[in-house]
């Protein structure tokens, strides 16, 4: 058994630290390493597919995965980015389901055109609660494209630079941005849609 | 009036903008631009108002307590390393060890059979696996003295048949490799739980590698016993060599 001053120390150590020591075999520090990222991973997967369900097995999969190749993690430095782009690849494989390709109806960039203001609300503006808004926007988050969605839940909520965004997926970073000017240009139409904006938003609540 | 491209370049910039991406000098040239330009101002707008809806916006949901596998290494495999957790309201392990007892049944009761071929491991549904000791023709024959009681009653023909055993790292390292098989390719939709099933087959395995263990131990014991009462006998039967004649 671990003596808690180890496992004070082990708790202490960054992600790099704890990739060598797991690739040298020691399963707590692996298990520290799934402890730290596991909500994050959960949350970037259940905005990212919608549902809290399949997150949880994306999640529980991505670890599994992680685990099983992490030996094969070059750069210590970059398990972050890593551990996040496995997500991103098994919510990918989810929605190219056919399951998920019924559930989800994508909100294109041409719905609201390329140079076109916003549409005015189609209700009146709405006051919500940030529990309520939540549940609003992750229902206009699920109608975006997936690039447009994964570009903007990487940027806004899981941390990381454009360069990275860019670097995991591939991409120039100017199609990052846009990706993530076009989805969030998106979204808030979808809420406007619904009588929300950002100062119909009750902050307090 | 700005051509799409550029203006995409506009917009990708806005972005870098929104997220302090840009420097100073290009922050503030970008700015004047926006303040020019009303369609422009009305993006920018735009971006902080979604952005800030995104903040601020919740996810009431909470987070699950997952279940770790980590497959024990094969250099210490006494060394435990299953983590259970609270998962999708089941408590393990006494999900796993209900499991495991479960599988390990079926195993025993012409379950799983783990093989030795000559070119690895074959794994197949058999009659149960752990074989302890067989009688064969290379130790028939043997002299016993009546003097040596003891020996008279453990010295049964015996043959070690080497070929239907797996060491115990044997038994580990394929058990991780059938977890690697498993977390590889149970990625369909319904077999998702698959983390279940994987913790259970190791604890399985692992209950399978101990009984091994003991039966290896037991048969050790026997072999020593038998080739001390050899030795003091003087005898060393040649292997392959037919049976001795028993003594007149």
């Amino acid at each position: 058994m671990r003596d808690p001053a180890e496992g004070a120390r082990v708790e202490a150590r960054g992600d790099a630290e704890l990739v060598i020591l797991s690739q040298q075999g020691d399963a707590e520090a692996f298990g520290q390493l799934a402890r730290r990222w596991q909500a994050a991973l959960f949350h970037f997967a259940r905005r990212l597919l919608g549902n809290g369900e399949d997150a949880r097995d994306v999640c529980q999969e991505t670890l599994l995965r992680a685990y099983q190749n992490l030996p094969r993690l070059r750069d210590p430095a970059k398990f972050k980015s890593w551990v996040h782009l496995i997500t991103l690849n098994l919510c990918r494989d989810r929605m190219r389901s056919p399951r998920a390709r019924v559930e989800s109806q994508t909100f294109e960039e041409e719905t609201i055109g390329l140079t076109g203001r916003v549409a005015p609300p189609a209700t009146p503006v709405r006051v919500v609660d940030a529990t309520r808004l939540g549940e609003m926007l992750s229902g206009a988050l699920a109608r975006i494209s997936p690039e447009q969605r994964a570009a903007i839940l990487l940027r806004e909520y899981q941390g990381f630079t454009t360069e990275e965004i860019a670097e995991m997926t591939g991409v120039p970073t100017a199609t990052v941005r846009t990706r993530i000017f076009y989805g969030f240009r998106a979204v808030r139409q979808l809420l406007l849609d619904q009588g929300i904006d950002a100062a119909g938003f009750d902050g307090r609540a | 009036m700005a051509r799409p491209d550029d203006r995409n370049d506009l917009r990708a910039e806005m972005v870098a903008a929104l997220y302090g991406e840009l420097g100073e000098s290009e922050r503030q040239a970008l700015m004047e631009r926006v303040a020019a330009d009303p369609a422009l101002r009305a993006e920018w707008e735009e971006l902080e108002q979604a952005r800030s809806l995104l903040r601020r916006a919740e996810v009431a949901e909470p987070v699950p307590d997952f279940v770790f596998l980590a497959p024990a290494p094969v250099a210490a495999p006494a060394a435990r390393t299953i983590r259970t957790r609270a998962w999708g309201g089941w408590r393990l392990p006494a999900l796993g060890f209900a499991m495991a007892a479960a599988a390990l049944l079926a195993l025993m009761v012409g379950g799983l059979r783990v093989d030795r071929m000559d070119h690895g491991l074959a794994l197949r549904w058999g009659p149960a696996p752990i074989p302890t000791m067989t009688t064969g023709p290379a130790l028939t024959g043997i002299p016993l003295e009546p003097s040596v009681p003891s020996l008279a009653v453990e010295a049964q023909p015996v043959q070690a048949d080497r070929g239907s055993y797996l060491t115990r790292n044997e038994l580990v390292a394929y058990t991780q490799e059938l977890v690697r098989v498993m977390g590889t390719d149970l990625t369909d939709y319904d077999r998702r739980r698959s983390g279940e099933t994987v913790y259970m087959i190791r604890e399985a395995f692992d209950e399978l590698a101990r009984r091994q263990q003991q039966d290896y131990e037991r048969l050790d014991a026997r072999i020593r016993l038998i080739e001390r009462g050899l030795e003091g006998l003087a005898v060393t039967p040649a292997a392959g060599a037919p049976a001795a004649e028993p003594n007149p």
